[in-house]
């Protein structure tokens, strides 16, 4: 496992059109307002569109570049964008490899995460359950799912955190006698475990050498809630339901990270070329009101994190 | 021994009423069981073949017709024999071929079948207790043993089919049991009732393509029939369903258990309709926590578009 530092944010969402890249961008916002210097990485590998919401129409330098070997770090990518202390790393859009990269370009990608000089690096994932968006989601320390209360969207953002889950799991089977028992044609059958607890049942007796890690990278997945395009209160309880089924089901720690109203505002910027320009404009209120708070709590986050690392290494 | 002494032999040995036959690595006992190839009473092999195959003991008959095999080196009027018996036509053997009616073994017929005339390829032998109490073991290979994936073992002298086509023999996960029922009619007549057999079952494996089955048979409407190639329909209730999900299924194998008086029985699904696929997905698909999901969504959010 490649050490992230701890201000990586992992953004996904499971489905399209929750307003992940809208979060991202107003929490990136909200930061750079905050004197931190952040690093966006479009992570959507097959079909990267955050420098185009940021009004950059051709992007001078992407991620295939270093896909390529054309440049060795992912610094040399860094982009200024007209947002205060926020700097872009636009996703390539003529590599194939990028958007299904072997295992060592997905290593050197990751390991070239986290040598970006920045204090938080927020990286958007694609929609989907590939396993590439759940390998980057899963290297970062920091997890974020966006998810509206729209049921599709619950259930997409529900699906990821499990797919997530069984991705964690597998990986700590290999090499054990239980290698398979997450693949699709065994994991379909029935009687097949469906919770944590079945699971673990299962892996305690076929791989006994392997529960202890396995538990204890559950233990460690904690992923971050963000319910965007509230219409009611009500709505607000898909945070809630969502965190008790990860609990109740795979044993998943989850965190509110915040609940965002709907705002017509931003489904005319998300019309707009100048996303960016959009948000700056946009002052406090509303949706962008409720971004601060996400960002601040990142930023939080973050901090608290840091220190803990430099205690547990003092 | 006479041959017409070595068939009252088999007859007394696949009567049920004689001791567990223990043949393992007792070679005199099987030879004395062997009559002289040339005096063979081929009609005295095939009159109990018949009257084993008639009373439903299709692997007896095997037994029969695989042990008559072996005595043969010419085997060249038995296996005529067999084929009248099997009712298929001498050929090339090729186990991609069908050629056994389905009354008479059921899904795995080819392989059994073949086996019986490839009779270097076929041995029996008595389960020691591995496989349960008067099962007999049909090994394809040339080791024995449990964990040889080749091996095809017959259950008892009440199974009709079995063999490596068992799905249990199959598995890497292993299955729970599941809290279903299924509401079942047998199509076609079967057995003196000529309308359909109606019963309950209780659903233990489930998967798109078919089922296991088990029906406790309290009164014996199942008994004596001959399952295996039968159609049923069967319908079954998934939870969070409102209606049962109905499909047609044929019975690939069937297990007699007289103690509990109960059938196990495999069902292949033969055009399972969508929904079905789906609810089996709802169910199986660690589609639970799904459900609670909703259950959720609609009592603390108030609607399910």
């Amino acid at each position: 496992m490649i050490g992230m530092p701890e201000g990586t944010w992992a953004i996904a969402g499971g489905k399209g059109g929750v307003g992940k890249s809208v979060v991202t961008l107003s929490a990136a916002y909200w930061l750079g307002r905050l004197k931190h210097q952040v690093a966006l990485l479009d992570g959507d590998l097959g079909g990267a569109n955050l420098h185009t919401m940021l009004g950059v129409r051709i992007p001078p330098r992407t991620l295939d570049d270093f896909v390529l070997k054309r440049v060795p770090t992912l610094d040399d990518l860094l982009l200024d964008t007209s947002l205060e202390g926020v700097r872009l790393i636009a996703g390539g859009s003529d590599t194939p490899a990028l958007a299904n990269p072997n295992y060592a370009q997905k290593t050197r990608l990751l390991r070239a995460m986290a040598a970006i000089e920045t204090d938080l690096l927020l990286v958007d994932l694609g929609a989907g359950t590939s396993l590439n968006t759940l390998d980057l989601f899963l290297a970062a320390p920091n997890r974020v799912v966006v998810l509206t209360p729209q049921p599709t969207s619950i259930q997409n953002a529900y699906g990821f955190i499990k797919a997530a889950f069984f991705r964690l799991v597998a990986k700590e089977l290999r090499g054990t006698p239980l290698k398979n028992l997450l693949d699709p044609g065994q994991f379909r059958e029935a009687g097949a475990p469906q919770t944590a607890e079945e699971l673990f049942q299962e892996i305690a007796i076929g791989a006994p050498d392997a529960i202890d890690a396995v538990k204890r990278a559950v233990d460690d997945l904690e992923i971050h809630l963000i319910v965007n395009m509230i219409r009611s209160p009500k709505e607000e309880k898909v945070g809630p339901v969502v965190s008790e089924v990860c609990r109740k089901f795979l044993g998943v720690r989850t965190r509110i990270l915040g609940a965002i109203p709907y705002d017509p505002k931003i489904e005319r910027w998300a019309l707009a070329m100048e996303q960016g320009a959009l948000i700056r404009q946009a002052g406090d209120g509303g949706a962008l009101r409720c971004a601060y708070d996400i960002a601040y709590r990142m930023a939080d986050r973050t901090r608290q994190a840091d220190s803990e690392r430099t205690k547990r290494a003092s | 021994m006479t041959p017409s002494a070595a068939i009252e032999a088999w007859r007394s040995l696949l009567s049920g009423t004689s001791d567990r036959p223990s043949w393992r690595g007792d070679t005199a006992r099987r030879r004395a069981l062997l009559p002289v190839a040339d005096e063979l009473d081929l009609l005295g092999v095939s009159a109990l073949v018949d009257e084993l195959a008639g009373r439903g003991r299709y692997i007896a008959a095997l037994a029969v017709l695989r042990m008559a095999n072996a005595t043969i080196d010419s085997s060249a009027p038995l296996k005529k024999l067999l084929s009248e018996l099997l009712a298929i036509t001498p050929r090339e053997a090729d186990p991609s071929d069908d050629p056994v009616p389905s009354e008479f073994l059921g899904s795995h017929r080819p392989a059994i079948a073949w086996s019986v005339l490839e009779r270097d390829r076929l041995e029996i032998v008595p389960n020691d207790g591995d496989f349960g109490r008067n099962s007999w073991v049909i090994s394809t290979g040339l080791d024995r043993g449990p964990s040889r994936l080749d091996w095809a073992f017959l259950w008892g002298s009440d199974t009709e089919v079995a063999g490596k086509l068992r799905p249990a023999g199959r598995r890497k996960v292993t299955r729970r049991k599941l809290e279903l029922t299924a509401a079942i009619a047998l199509l076609g007549p079967a057995g003196p009732r000529q309308g359909a057999t109606r019963f309950t079952a209780q659903v233990t494996d489930l998967t798109a393509r078919g089922a296991g089955l088990v029906v406790v048979d309290r009164f014996d409407r199942l008994y004596g029939l001959q399952l295996v190639g039968k159609k049923l329909r069967l319908s079954l209730g998934i939870p969070g369903r409102t209606e049962p999900i109905s499909t047609i299924g044929e019975i690939c194998w069937t297990e007699g258990d007289e103690t509990t008086r109960s059938t196990q029985m495999g069902v292949r699904f033969l055009d399972p309709p969508a929904e079905l696929q789906e609810g089996v997905a709802e169910l199986i698909d660690g589609r639970r926590d799904v459900q609670y999901l909703w259950s959720l969504v609609e009592s603390h959010v108030g609607r399910r578009s």
